[in-house]
């Protein structure tokens, strides 16, 4: 696992973002705090509309166009938000590779996967059709399709959905970008092949020194990946701190259910998983105060009249929850 | 590839005898052309010689097997009007209706690729709805209605334009107007609902993750993929296209196969409206297979299955 004291490449603060639709405001994302450092994976985890694709976008500027973004973002220290449509598009060429849930949709059905991979370098780094085609073919190897010169020379319906995942990484890292964010990539994946996509994403990060957002909703994808994780629930992230901290003791109720719902292996046939009653809130109707409180078996008076804030670097510690009656620490 | 080309060829042939016979009842039906021929104050036996000398006074068996036999050799006879083989009077005009018909589908193409994905991106404000609005007024109005608007202000008010025939080279400009304006008013509206469909596509999404300018994820990957039934729009509207260009032909007395035509329903000019019928169901069918191998080139998909 890679060590997270390299120079940090995203620092979100008291990220609010709203969505004008026809019922009002939506009040998406809530006072979100998350920053990323060079070679870091942080992992956010969530239901899903918890507002973890959201908090992210807000960084590349692809959220649709009635979203209002207040707070801070900084990318490599400088303040990206209300910046230019123009900024921000340049920000995603250079600096910023995503990668989507489905792969197939991601994909251009038109063009040759080559073709759509070589059309990144000649628009980004005006190289001949024939050397951007090159090296195409050499990115399709770096991300392990074998035979990729035959590979780049098909279209995405005639690849499998693990292959199709490897050209959008491709296509992802192919100006090497600082900051990798991967929003799902695994859901729409077979078992078997969601290890090895993982697998690949790690080992792109160690080589490239990348900063890696992964969005899932999945615990045993954070735990394989993950160097911190944020835990986000009602558009607020509800814990945040390393892999260890939050997965072992977590703090937050809410946590402590996420994990107790999951099946463990050896655990026995007898042990019934444990379930979260009632269901997840909709952006539209998220209960006053702490969001979770109509669900928390911890809940006391006051958790449904004051939110719960979260508090960063509390002793010096970087595992950071939002709760007024926390689980104890182990 | 061949197998398109194949059943292409057998459609052909299906659909040249099908709508040849359709026509050879319809005709016959529609009075006798004897009686045009003669005129007013024709004798009975004037008329009856006439109709013998065409072969009309045979069994309606007989003139059909005949006709059949013409289809086959191509060879139509000679028109009632003109006095000459129908087949080489249509072939002459074709030149000119085939020129109208390509002027004005590109122009269509030309004026609604751009309106139509700029109604798509405005679509909220009131430049966009402006161009629904006007494409919504296009789409209503007859071709024939604006050709004689057209040639009102034009050639009658403003004496800019000639209002008939194909002398000048500026003869092409108000025919392929009026012939365009429906098509280019449908193309609009059908580019923006598929344009607006696509832009919620993932690849969309993906272009502009990679840092693409709106103008390449439109113009180059949105515009190929709704190609596609784009296309398949195209081939149906082919058909329609020409009975359209048959009445600009008309109005504006533009010399191709619509103005004989017209002439020919007139006088019941047996031959010449089978040599135009059968050149039009060639012309269409043709286009047809043009646009199927123009699929075939761009979806892949499709393609794939092909081969």
């Amino acid at each position: 696992m890679s060590q997270s004291n390299g120079k940090p490449i995203v620092e979100v603060s008291n990220l609010d973002v709203f969505f004008n639709t026809t019922q009002g405001k939506l009040h998406a994302i809530r006072s979100a705090n998350w920053s990323v450092s060079q070679g870091e994976t942080l992992v956010i985890l969530g239901e899903s509309g918890a507002g973890k694709s959201v908090s992210v976008h807000a960084a590349t500027g692809l959220l649709p166009g009635t979203a209002e973004i207040t707070g801070s973002i900084k990318f490599e220290g400088e303040e990206i938000l209300g910046g230019s449509e123009e900024t921000l598009r340049q920000l995603r060429a250079e600096k910023i590779g995503v990668i989507f849930q489905d792969p197939l949709a991601s994909l251009d059905p038109c063009f040759k996967v080559g073709a759509q991979i070589a059309e990144i370098f000649t628009v980004h780094r005006g190289m001949s059709k024939s050397e951007a085609w090159a090296e195409a073919v050499k990115l399709l190897d770096s991300v392990q399709i074998p035979d990729p010169e035959r590979r780049a020379n098909q279209f995405s319906h005639q690849l499998s959905g693990g292959q199709r995942q490897r050209v959008v990484i491709a296509m992802a890292i192919a100006l090497s970008p600082t900051l990798l964010i991967a929003d799902e990539p695994t859901t729409a994946l077979d078992a078997s092949v969601q290890v090895a996509v993982l697998e690949l994403i790690k080992k792109l990060r160690n080589e490239r020194k990348m900063a890696v957002v992964l969005i899932t909703h999945n615990i045993g994808v954070a735990a394989s990946i993950a160097d911190r994780i944020a835990i986000m629930y009602g558009g607020r992230i509800v814990e945040i701190g390393d892999t260890k901290e939050v997965l072992q003791s977590p703090r937050h109720p809410y946590t402590q259910a996420l994990l107790a719902s999951m099946p463990k292996i050896g655990a026995g046939a007898s042990k019934r998983l444990v379930t979260i009653t009632g269901t997840p809130p909709s952006l539209a109707t998220i209960p006053g105060g702490c969001a979770f409180h109509p669900r928390c078996t911890r809940a006391i008076a006051k958790c449904s009249d004051v939110v719960p804030e979260i508090e960063l670097n509390k002793n010096g510690s970087l595992h950071s929850f939002a709760c007024h009656n926390p689980e104890e620490a182990n | 590839m061949i197998r398109i080309l194949g059943s292409r060829l057998l459609q052909l042939i299906l659909v040249v005898i099908g709508i040849g016979t359709l026509l050879f009842f319809l005709v016959r039906v529609s009075g006798d052309p004897a009686l045009a021929i003669a005129g007013s104050d024709a004798t009975a036996e004037n008329i009856a010689s006439i109709r013998q000398s065409l072969g009309l006074d045979r069994s309606i068996l007989e003139q059909y097997l005949s006709f059949l036999q013409n289809l086959c050799t191509l060879n139509f006879g000679e028109s009632y009007t003109y006095l000459l083989p129908a087949m080489p009077l249509i072939l002459a005009a074709l030149p000119n209706t085939l020129y109208l018909s390509f002027v004005a589908f590109l122009l269509a193409i030309v004026i609604a690729v751009p309106a139509g994905i700029y109604a798509a991106v405005k679509r909220n404000s009131f430049s966009g709805k402006a161009v629904m609005s006007i494409s919504m007024l296009g789409q209503s109005i007859p071709p024939f209605v604006i050709g004689i608007f057209l040639i009102l202000v034009f050639s009658v008010w403003l004496r800019w334009l000639p209002s008939f025939g194909n002398e000048a080279g500026l003869s092409i400009i108000m025919p392929s107007v009026a012939l365009s304006a429906v098509l280019m008013a449908r193309y609009t509206r059908l580019i923006r609902a598929y344009f607006l469909e696509e832009l919620n596509r993932g690849y969309v999404r993906t272009g502009k993750s990679l840092g693409f300018t709106n103008a390449r994820i439109w113009f180059k990957h949105i515009l190929r993929n709704i190609s596609v039934p784009m296309l398949s729009l195209i081939g149906i509207d082919l058909g329609k296209f020409v009975g359209g260009a048959v009445i600009v032909e008309a109005v504006f007395a533009w010399p191709g196969i619509g103005s004989l035509m017209i002439n020919a329903v007139k006088a019941r000019d047996y031959p010449l409206l089978e040599a135009g019928v059968f050149a039009i169901a060639v012309m269409v069918v043709l286009l047809n297979l043009i646009v199927d191998l123009l699929y075939l080139y761009i979806d892949p998909r499709i393609r794939a299955k092909v081969n």
